[in-house]
């Protein structure tokens, strides 16, 4: 009985850990296969380039717990810039407050989403694919359709080091944190997980469904505010593309770090790392392979599909065993 | 009391055919040619490949999946085709390849959400990358020339007024419409979106059913390759940018496909390719911004999902 | 003695024209269990539901300690210490034992929530369940057993007076039960007035000192378990025997010996075990069984809506040849009334015509095999609409609008335009008005009078007996008795709950 509950366990660890060994995998790949990949400047470049990965996709991750998807992420991202951008660059308005109305544009964007979701019952992907495009429009309006530039002075933080780790991924790595404390050590993130669960079931057991929705929306529009900007702070500028496909690149890494879409499951801080890495991982490898960076955005998608396969073959065979055990 | 809820309902089905007129009343208005023959012709062949997208996404939608990956696969089939051509293959059998390759994806899609029990948005998002990171590759997100004359010419051959494309897609339009109303198999689509377990019950094979609608999702991107990749006598990866997928997906709700299953039409999925086709001309004519498209399309997606949404919870009080 | 812990008088609960509950008299005391039992729809679940406010009674009293209450709402209940552990599992499979067991209570400081505290208290509680898991532990990898004693020290949490067990070991395997029932005296122990729902006569027999039994919403017997036999309260649960002799005077038979389907060791591991049986041409055989017997489940795989894990299933073809047929095929040849129209019986939002010929669409096409005939569809559903009386405005209408009678009907005249062989009906009756009910009675007999085999579930014991030629007992998902047409209510009754009844002749 204990042999075979060992043994269990060590093909759950085999399975739940499953991107971990494969992350290693490729890593050492990239290393063996290419020159000065495992560097460790050029570690730490890649966990740089991955610091608005990281708070964008734990954005995606907050509303995936919940079982709901926000499409709206990349445009919540473009809007917030677009913004502070031009009040900054053309306006002159000091940084502090371009950064709040900047933001606060991000968080209108998830306030209206909230409201759709809760209020009118649309179903959540539609409701932020409609404001995705919505907003993607809104921002290029204001931005006037061209691209702009922010200046090296202000721009330089990003690529300030606390020794050899650039400040942004610090940065980055506080908010998964704070967001993983949220989620694990609140009444609202477990609130959030329950929902995921059965909304059903946690609205008879007295939690306020429609508000933690609501809440939700607005702390994931705030996430992919800030995640825009340290994007824009790392490419110094906005252009017409900003954010674009971002929401995408967030389920990606949610789905990679283990989420499960149906929501109630998965980690805010090993997970969405997990996912961040292992994808940036491959995007630094095969740009070190001299590989077309289309290619990219091709195994980008064959690894979702490959997750995803694995995770429902899991849930497959969990249901399965626990009829058996049953039994 | 029964007879005004009904009025109110018949009136959100027609809405989409009432702003299309209007949409096209006030065209006439502002340019006299637009209602001729040539115009409308010219206007239904820039409809097509949506239309032919849309009309996919509807029977997607009609069993309560979805279908992200539409316009990327197109993208990809087009280009796999033109490039057949442009190593001077058969136009034939490039024809077979677009329509193939689309089939083939829908297939995986189908393969994945019928029988894994996979949710169909994540699946057709991973097959929209891969297609799209896919067509990107291989042309180095540039253009590919070197469509066939012979594939130009009878993809675009004229029937009387009308170009090849826009007889294909009334052909596939009245065949949708017959086949959802008039087939058993149309009939099992719509069980199994309004209720999967009844299907089951009912002895429907709804693994079956679902895989069928991915995989026709397919055929439908593969033969808008064939459309768009005439018309524009290339192919390039941008056939396949996110934008189109947000013009499909209006063009099915405003249609009056649900997003929720178990709703939708053949005819509609027609009304809305054209009206949003329209819509973008309308926009051109007044000078209206890309950005203020954008803005639009959003909003209609949003304020038709609504409607749906209205209407489906008074059916369920009622 | 202990004191009076509650008292409820003349409880009176009506819906609509169902007269659920009839004036009900409880009383329990503190660190006593009783033991409330009765028949499906006796009006238990009704009666606790309104002690702990998710009901509220049209007339009566309840008294805890004495004082009179009244709860508007279920949060009333909790505060005035009734715990109630539920049948159905109200747990978050992806979070911890204790996120659980806080989910609506958590304690917090500063905003964050006492884990430290939480954590002890949790392991406290759990392992005065004799429970060793972590409280970090995923609800999600405990067996039933386990999660139930995780509701149930939920339920705990507030030092309740009173708890209700409904059904607690339904799900329960041997230990597991006998871990609950330790629990359950230990609580007994320390004063706590338990009351214990179950259809198990061998539980209150060694758990439960006082026995209260509901029959049709009235308060058929109660007293101290020592003080009663078996067969008192198989008795007090289907009432007078005078009754009974009429029931089964009738029955239209002309059972056949041709087999028209066969089960053979049908299992469904954890659900269903080594189910076999036989049904006749000209026969209605139903199925008998208490709440969790494995009944629905059992029909469910015997049509193939379920997979199964083994065993064999056999149609007989229309030479009357046994033939047999893949699980996935089975929905094919018979005819399956589901329990629930709404979650798989219908598709609400799709017309009554749609809905009538769902499974029969695929005959109903023209020449072409793939076009379906208009005209003939409309004729089929009009001609069942006629033959079973439904009453609509126009076939075209969605299903929706149509009362729960006419919309059972719709369904049968689904199978029925079939022309099939077998046909099993799941609580076929359930929710419908007498009139409708007579009418679904009348319909499955005729069935059987034409030659149909037919399988009934039905927990309507008066119902059941009014249709069946035969009846095949089920309790813990095996098929454990088969009766004969002529078996009383007490011998059902007794079978249901495996029990071997001296001193009762048929």
């Amino acid at each position: 009985m204990m042999q075979k509950l060992q043994g269990k366990s060590a093909k759950e660890l085999l399975m739940q850990n499953g991107f971990f060994i494969v992350m290693i995998l490729v890593f050492v790949f990239f290393s063996v296969t290419t020159n000065n990949f495992c560097t460790v400047s050029n570690v730490f470049s890649i966990i740089h380039s991955a610091a608005p990965d990281l708070i964008y996709a734990v954005a995606a991750g907050w509303i995936i717990m919940m079982g709901m998807t926000d499409l709206s992420i990349g445009s919540v991202m473009y809007l917030t810039t677009a913004v502070f951008t031009i009040l900054y660059v053309n306006y002159k308005v000091p940084l502090g407050v371009a950064f709040a109305i900047g933001i606060l544009c991000g968080l209108m964007v998830g306030a209206i989403n909230g409201l759709i979701v809760v209020r009118l019952h649309v179903n959540a992907m539609i409701a932020t694919m409609g404001t995705q495009i919505i907003f993607r429009g809104v921002a290029r309006t204001i931005l006037g359709g061209l691209p702009l530039a922010l200046d090296s002075s202000v721009t330089r933080i990003s690529s300030m080091k606390f020794g050899v780790i650039y400040l942004d991924s610090i940065f980055a790595v506080v908010i998964l944190i704070l967001i993983y404390m949220l989620h694990r050590k609140t009444k609202f993130g477990r609130y959030v997980t329950a929902i995921g669960n059965s909304d059903v079931v946690a609205g008879k057991l007295g939690i306020d469904v429609p508000k933690v929705v609501f809440v939700s929306f607005l702390l994931s529009a705030l996430l992919a505010a800030i995640g825009g900007l340290v994007l824009e702070y790392q490419v110094a500028g906005v252009t017409l593309a900003f954010g674009s496909g971002k929401e995408f690149t967030a389920i990606a890494i949610c789905v990679i770090g283990g989420f499960s879409m149906y929501g109630g499951k998965g980690d805010m801080l090993k997970g969405v790392l997990l996912g961040a890495m292992t994808l940036k991982i491959i995007e630094a490898g095969l740009n070190f392979m001299g590989a077309s960076p289309y290619a990219y955005k091709f195994v980008q998608g064959g690894i979702i599909f490959v997750a995803m396969y694995a995770l429902s073959y899991q849930e497959i065979l969990a249901l399965r065993n626990r009829r058996l055990q049953k039994d | 009391m029964e007879k005004k809820i009904d009025v109110i309902d018949t009136w959100i089905r027609l809405l989409p055919l009432i702003l299309l007129v209007i949409i096209g009343a006030f065209i006439q208005t502002q340019n006299q040619y637009f209602l001729t023959v040539n115009n409308v012709a010219s206007v239904l062949l820039q409809a097509s490949s949506l239309a032919l997208m849309a009309l996919g996404m509807t029977i997607v939608l009609i069993t309560g999946g979805i279908d992200l990956s539409i316009p990327p696969v197109m993208a990809s089939s087009a280009i796999l085709g033109v490039m057949f051509m442009a190593r001077g293959g058969n136009p034939l059998l490039a024809f077979f390849i677009m329509i193939g390759v689309g089939a083939f994806c829908g297939a995986v899609n189908g393969f994945a959400v019928a029988y894994m029990h996979m949710i169909p948005f994540v699946v057709t998002l991973s097959m929209q990358m891969i297609a799209y990171g896919f067509s990107q590759w291989i042309t180095n997100a540039s253009g590919v020339t070197g469509v066939s004359e012979i594939f130009h010419d009878v993809a675009l051959f004229k029937v009387g007024a009308f170009t090849v494309p826009v007889v294909v897609v009334v052909v596939m339009v009245i065949a949708v419409q017959l086949y959802l109303k008039n087939t058993y198999l149309g009939r099992w689509l719509f069980f199994v979106g309004n209720n999967e377990k009844m299907a089951s019950v009912s002895g429907i094979p709804a693994q079956k059913t679902i895989f069928s609608a991915y995989v026709f999702s397919g055929l439908m991107a593969g033969l808008a390759a064939v459309v768009l990749s005439a018309r524009m006598n290339s192919a390039a990866s941008t056939f396949g940018e996110d934008t189109v997928v947000a013009d499909i997906i209006a063009a099915a709700v405003v249609g009056g496909a649900s997003t929720n299953g178990g709703v939708g039409t053949g005819y509609g999925a027609l009304i809305g390719a054209l009206f949003i086709t329209l819509v973008s001309n309308v926009s051109n004519m007044l000078h209206i911004s890309y950005n203020s498209m954008l803005i639009v399309k959003g909003g209609l997606i949003i304020i038709f999902v609504i409607l749906d949404v209205y209407r489906q919870r008074r059916r369920r009080i009622r | 003695m202990s004191g009076i812990a509650l008292e409820m008088r003349g409880i009176t609960k009506n819906f609509g024209s169902n007269h659920v509950l009839k004036g009900v008299n409880l009383e329990a005391h503190s660190g006593e269990i009783l033991a409330l039992i009765g028949a499906n729809g006796a009006g238990k679940s009704t009666l606790m539901n309104i002690l702990c406010g998710l009901f509220q009674a049209d007339d009566g009293q309840i008294l805890i300690e004495g004082k009179e209450v009244r709860f508007s709402h279920p949060m009333d209940a909790i505060q005035a210490g009734i715990a109630f552990v539920q049948q159905e599992m109200t747990l978050m499979p992806t979070m911890s034992i204790m996120d659980n067991m806080f989910l609506n209570t958590f304690p917090t400081k500063c905003g964050f929530i006492q884990y430290g505290d939480i954590k002890e208290k949790c392991r406290e509680s759990l392992k005065r369940l004799g429970c060793g898991y972590s409280p970090e532990t995923l609800v999600g990898s405990l067996g039933a057993g386990d999660r139930q004693l995780v509701q149930i020290s939920r339920a705990l949490l507030c030092d309740p007076k009173i708890i209700i067990f409904d059904e607690a070991t339904s799900s329960l395997t041997e230990p597991e039960k006998e871990k609950l029932f330790g629990v359950i005296e230990q609580l007994k122990k320390s004063g706590v007035c338990i009351i214990y729902i179950t259809h198990m006569m061998d539980e209150i027999f060694s758990l439960c000192q006082k026995v209260m039994v509901l029959r049709d919403g009235i308060r058929a017997g109660h007293g101290l378990v020592s003080e009663t036999k078996h067969d008192d309260l198989v008795q007090m649960m289907i009432g007078d025997k005078a009754s009974e002799l009429n029931t089964h005077a009738k029955k239209p038979g002309n059972c056949s010996e041709r087999v028209l389907m066969k089960v053979e060791n049908m299992s469904r591991y954890g659900v269903i075990d080594h189910i076999s049986f036989e049904l006749h041409a000209g026969e209605v055989v139903g199925i008998w069984g208490l709440m969790g017997a494995g009944r629905t489940e059992t029909i469910r795989c015997a049509a193939g809506i379920d997979p199964i894990d083994e065993g064999d299933i056999y149609i007989a073809d229309k030479d009357g040849q046994l033939k047999k047929v893949k699980s996935a095929n089975v929905i094919k040849h018979v005819a399956l009334i589901t329990e629930d129209r709404r979650v798989d019986g219908l598709a609400l939002s799709m017309s009554v015509k749609e809905n009538m010929t769902s499974a029969n669409i695929r005959n109903l096409t023209g020449i072409s095999k793939l076009f379906i005939d208009g005209k003939r569809e409309r004729q089929v559903v009009e001609e069942q609409v006629k033959k079973l009386e439904i009453k609509v405005a126009d076939i075209d209408l969605p299903i929706s609008s149509l009362s729960g009678g006419n919309q059972q009907k719709v369904i049968l005249g689904r199978w029925i335009q079939k022309d099939l062989d077998v046909y099993i009906f799941d609580e076929p009756t359930r929710g419908l008005d007498i009139g409708a009910k007579a009418d679904v009675i009348r319909e499955i007999n005729a069935l059987a009078a034409a030659g149909a085999a037919v399988l009934v579930i039905n927990s309507d014991i008066d119902e059941l007996i009014s249709v069946s030629h035969r009846y095949l007992v089920m309790y813990h998902g095996r098929i454990t008795k088969e009766l004969p047409a002529d078996a009383t209510k007490t011998e059902l009754m007794a079978a249901a709950m495996d029990l071997q009844i001296e001193g009762v002749h048929i």
